[in-house]
């Protein structure tokens, strides 16, 4: 992976830093099941630039951005770069302090604790990927203010005080705006390092392409980013929703394709049926119908 | 103002145009349809090819310049021919899907051939439905139909290559034209003189071929049939002011809803200060023409009744977009409710004990002493949507009566208690009509709205405080729909220090207005608008509303802009 980061141009000094650091924190053998290869690699020099110097100063990073710019697949990588288990924790409506610490329970005679993820990151030394952080409500976010500011504990009534290992970093992610979510509080947003994920490039775009789907044929790497491409700027121009513009979806419909399925039928599981307006649909059909041939069968497009 | 309303199908064209074109400014000269009103994929796609490849400025001069002459529809046909080869081979190696959508649009066209009577055969018997035939038949590599030399050489050079320029390959179209039409006056006619491809004749010409690209100018649709003091009363109504009849407002209203006390009541605690002296009135509605008592109740009946027929009839024009819309709305309102949920507890047969239900088990022998905790939205708000019916109002009738049913259904499928009224102000009294009630199970009512008269804005508001009242909910939102222009033909009365009546117009109906919004606040109600007006007028809604407002340019923008106001709304009720 550390070549990859050299293939996208990271810097070397940036390199040299997470040698020294996965030096330093070697990963425990327990925890290997956790140390997962991300299935998609993140493209972009500049964001990995920022995001790495920013985990071996030792911050907590927020991710925020639209859909399909990537976050999450960044800070899967991150946490595969820097050798770390991952602990992903997504954020809802109702998650509150004992879903993220732990919670007493029955064990045969007595009550004891079960640690919740947050907790267990925090001992392991594991990055926590706090997944749209702003679907939660603020009242439960405060029992992070400890572990993510200098103090690096987590004090747990009735219980000990613990201290943060200090490999632990935690990486959340936000779409602002997007439906369900609210304004993350101030006090929570000054313990992170804030990177607005720009969109991904038609460049990045076809590298993720041709890197997922080494037999997909170059013309159609090109056609199937520029459909990506449309559907971005007709949910723009709010022609149709932020449905549309599905980055997994059109992973998941090419895959489906390869398989074997046409593409008219693959794209229509992946993109067009996610909206279940038919109005919209249509319109999303006629984007797709002008870059990629429906009836044809998969020779035409893999080699 | 004109406004631009699309269909679904008309949408769905410029959409295929935009796309071709990558940009969604792009106001297009032309779009195709099939013979049964589908937009034609293919064709739509080239027009947005034309945006992307040629000069679209230098296009549409080229089209201006025979503009109106009796050839024009087959002009821009031909036209339309060698700019789609042209454009098929410059976007080919960009896009290998072309190749194949032109193929399908060839194909379309010989199976809609194959449907035809021999009428429509006899019709398409030309030149133009020749050259067409020869087109897609080369297309598919198919045996095209036998054409006389002249007919061939012309469609040669309607091949027109990739590699043209805009000036190429309108100096090509000029020559064209010349040569085989001997048409050479392209600087297009005068108005008065140019012949209107519209109505019946348009339709006729739309049979020359199977797919046909028109003009745009069908696209832009009147908001209202109505005109300015033709589809209601109006103000003159309201000049005739003399009588100040409760019983004049009973024929053309239809009965109050309050009774003769508590409309005295009302009056009493409404129409103080600068209201002292003026009216209120609730009711349902206009009551039907044939039983109207006097001219005056007749007139207006007749003209609602015609009013709700052409709205009901401009609702269903565009119903396919309409139902779009109240399913987004509704999706924004219940994602606005979903953030402040609360769990619930829910009394239930299993669950957590509940200690304070746990007597109906002994004492009622009912198994209902657990409870569960339930995340699903419960409002505990109403909305209530006022509408200006005055007279400003007469262009967008039809427009306003769908928006606001659009809401009213978004609002209503959510769960909220939600009741949209109208108020206009006729000889002293200000009416409230009550088009859909809280309780009401649909919102068909609010197609009876139509505008006459005049606004007083301030004695409205007091009178949407009594209606916010009956909604029995928690709390309370109010949406006003206006053009932040108070204007009554009854004057502000003397009061306080004001020793002198002064119109109710400008900063004084502004003043009227500001207060009453301040005082509605004071009661816990969110008080928001929706703003229609003018620069001019921006002021106003900015004085009144103290910036809790949306100022939409457009009435089709309503029902978008009720969705951010109603999530702020709802936001800060929590």
């Amino acid at each position: 992976m550390l070549d990859f980061l050299s293939e996208e141009k990271v810097s070397k000094f940036i390199i040299d830093g997470i040698k020294e650091y996965r030096q330093k924190y070697p990963a425990e053998e327990a925890l290997n099941s956790r140390i997962v290869r991300p299935r998609y690699p993140y493209y972009g020099h500049e964001v990995w630039e920022e995001a790495a110097s920013a985990v071996l100063s030792g911050a907590n990073l927020l991710l925020t951005g639209p859909k399909a710019t990537g976050k999450n697949v960044l800070a899967e990588n991150l946490a595969y770069v820097f050798g770390r288990p991952v602990w992903n924790i997504s954020f809802h409506i109702n998650i509150d302090a004992s879903y993220l610490i732990g919670t007493d329970t029955f064990d045969g005679e007595k009550v004891v604790f079960r640690p919740g993820p947050v907790y267990q990151c925090a001992r392991c030394g594991g990055f926590g990927v706090l997944d749209e952080i702003n679907m939660a409500k603020n009242e439960a976010l405060v029992v992070l203010h400890e572990i993510l500011d200098y103090r690096h504990t987590i004090d747990i009534p009735g219980y000990d005080s613990i201290k943060v290992n200090p490999a632990t970093r935690f990486i959340a992610t936000m779409n602002y705006g997007y439906a369900g979510t609210r304004e993350l509080n101030e006090a929570l947003t000054s313990r992170f390092v804030v990177i607005s994920m720009p969109q991904i490039s038609m460049e990045n775009l076809q590298k993720l392409l041709q890197h997922t789907f080494p037999s997909l044929k170059k013309k159609w790497i090109q056609q199937f980013a520029l459909l990506f491409d449309d559907l971005r700027r007709k949910a723009e121009a709010s022609e149709v929703s932020e449905r549309a513009v599905d980055l997994r979806g059109l992973m998941d419909a090419i895959r489906l394709m390869q398989n074997g399925l046409s593409a008219g039928e693959a794209l229509n599981m992946g993109i067009t049926n996610k909206s279940f307006d038919p109005y919209e649909r249509n319109l999303i059909r006629d984007v797709i119908k002008a870059r990629i041939p429906q009836n044809l069968e998969n020779q035409y497009f893999f080699e | 103002m004109k406004k631009y309303l699309y269909t679904a199908e008309q949408r769905q064209a410029l959409n295929i145009v935009w796309n071709a074109a990558g940009r969604y400014d792009y106001n297009p000269p032309f779009v195709a349809y099939n013979p049964h009103g589908v937009p034609e994929f293919y064709l739509n796609f080239v027009v947005g090819l034309s945006d992307k490849w040629f000069d679209t400025e230098k296009l549409f001069d080229f089209f201006e310049s025979y503009a109106g002459t009796a050839h024009q529809k087959v002009f821009d046909n031909i036209t339309w021919l060698a700019l789609e080869n042209s454009l098929y081979e410059k976007e080919l190696p960009h896009r290998p899907a072309l190749k194949i959508m032109r193929e399908n649009h060839a194909l379309g066209f010989f199976r809609e051939e194959s449907t035809m009577s021999r009428q429509e055969w006899m019709a398409k018997n030309n030149l133009l439905y020749s050259l067409l035939s020869e087109r897609w038949a080369s297309v598919l590599g198919r045996k095209g139909p036998v054409l006389s030399p002249r007919e061939k050489g012309l469609a040669k050079r309607l091949k027109a290559g990739g590699g043209l320029s805009t000036d190429g390959i309108l100096d090509l179209m000029r020559a064209i034209l010349k040569d085989y039409f001997l048409f050479s006056r392209f600087k297009g006619l005068p108005n008065a003189l140019k012949f209107h491809f519209k109505g019946k004749l348009a339709d006729l010409l739309a049979r020359f071929a199977s797919a046909e690209i028109v003009r745009t100018d069908t696209l832009e649709i009147r908001s209202s049939q109505g005109k300015p003091g033709g589809s209601s009363s109006g103000r003159n109504f309201s000049k005739r002011r003399k009588s100040e009849s409760k019983n004049e407002m009973e024929a053309c209203f239809g009965r109050s809803l309050y009774s003769p006390t508590e409309q005295a009541v009302l009056e009493h605690s409404l129409c103080t200060d600068g209201d002292s002296g003026r009216h209120l009135w609730f009711a349902r509605g206009v009551p039907d023409s044939r039983s109207a008592k006097t001219p005056d109740a007749k007139a207006i009946a007749v003209n609602a009744e015609k009013q709700y027929q052409k709205n009901r009839s401009y609702y269903a024009a565009y119903s396919g977009r309409n139902s779009s819309t109240i399913r987004h709305l509704k999706a924004q309102i219940t994602g606005a409710l979903s953030q402040h949920a609360e769990p619930v507890p829910i009394a239930s047969r299993s669950g957590r004990l509940s200690a304070g239900r746990v007597w109906r088990g002994t004492v009622l022998h009912s198994s209902c002493v657990f409870e569960r905790r339930m995340t699903e939205p419960q409002p505990d708000f109403s909305v209530l949507l006022l509408l200006d019916a005055s007279a400003s109002r007469l262009e967008s009738q039809e427009v306003i009566a769908s928006q606001a049913y659009m809401i009213s259904e978004s609002l209503r499928l959510c769960r909220i208690p939600v009741e949209v009224d109208a108020f206009r102000s006729l000889r002293g009294f200000t009416v409230f009509q009550i088009l859909k009630s809280y309780r009401e199970g649909n919102s068909l009512g609010v197609f009876r709205y139509f505008s006459s008269g005049w606004n007083r804005d301030g004695l409205a508001l007091k009178a949407a405080g009594v209606r916010l009242k009956a909604s029995g909910t928690g709390s309370r939102i109010l949406l006003v729909l206006t053009d932040a222009s108070p204007n009554d033909a009854e004057p502000v009365s003397p009061y306080g220090n004001r020793p002198l009546p002064l119109d109710y117009s400008g900063s004084a109906g502004i003043e009227e207005t500001a207060r009453e919004i301040k005082a509605l606040r004071s009661k816990n109600v969110q008080a928001s608008a929706i703003f229609l007006g003018e620069d001019s007028e921006a002021k106003n809604a900015e004085k009144i509303y103290s910036g809790n407002f949306v100022r939409i340019h457009r009435s089709d923008e309503i029902s978008k802009a009720v969705g951010r106001l109603l999530k702020d709304n709802i936001s800060s009720l929590y």
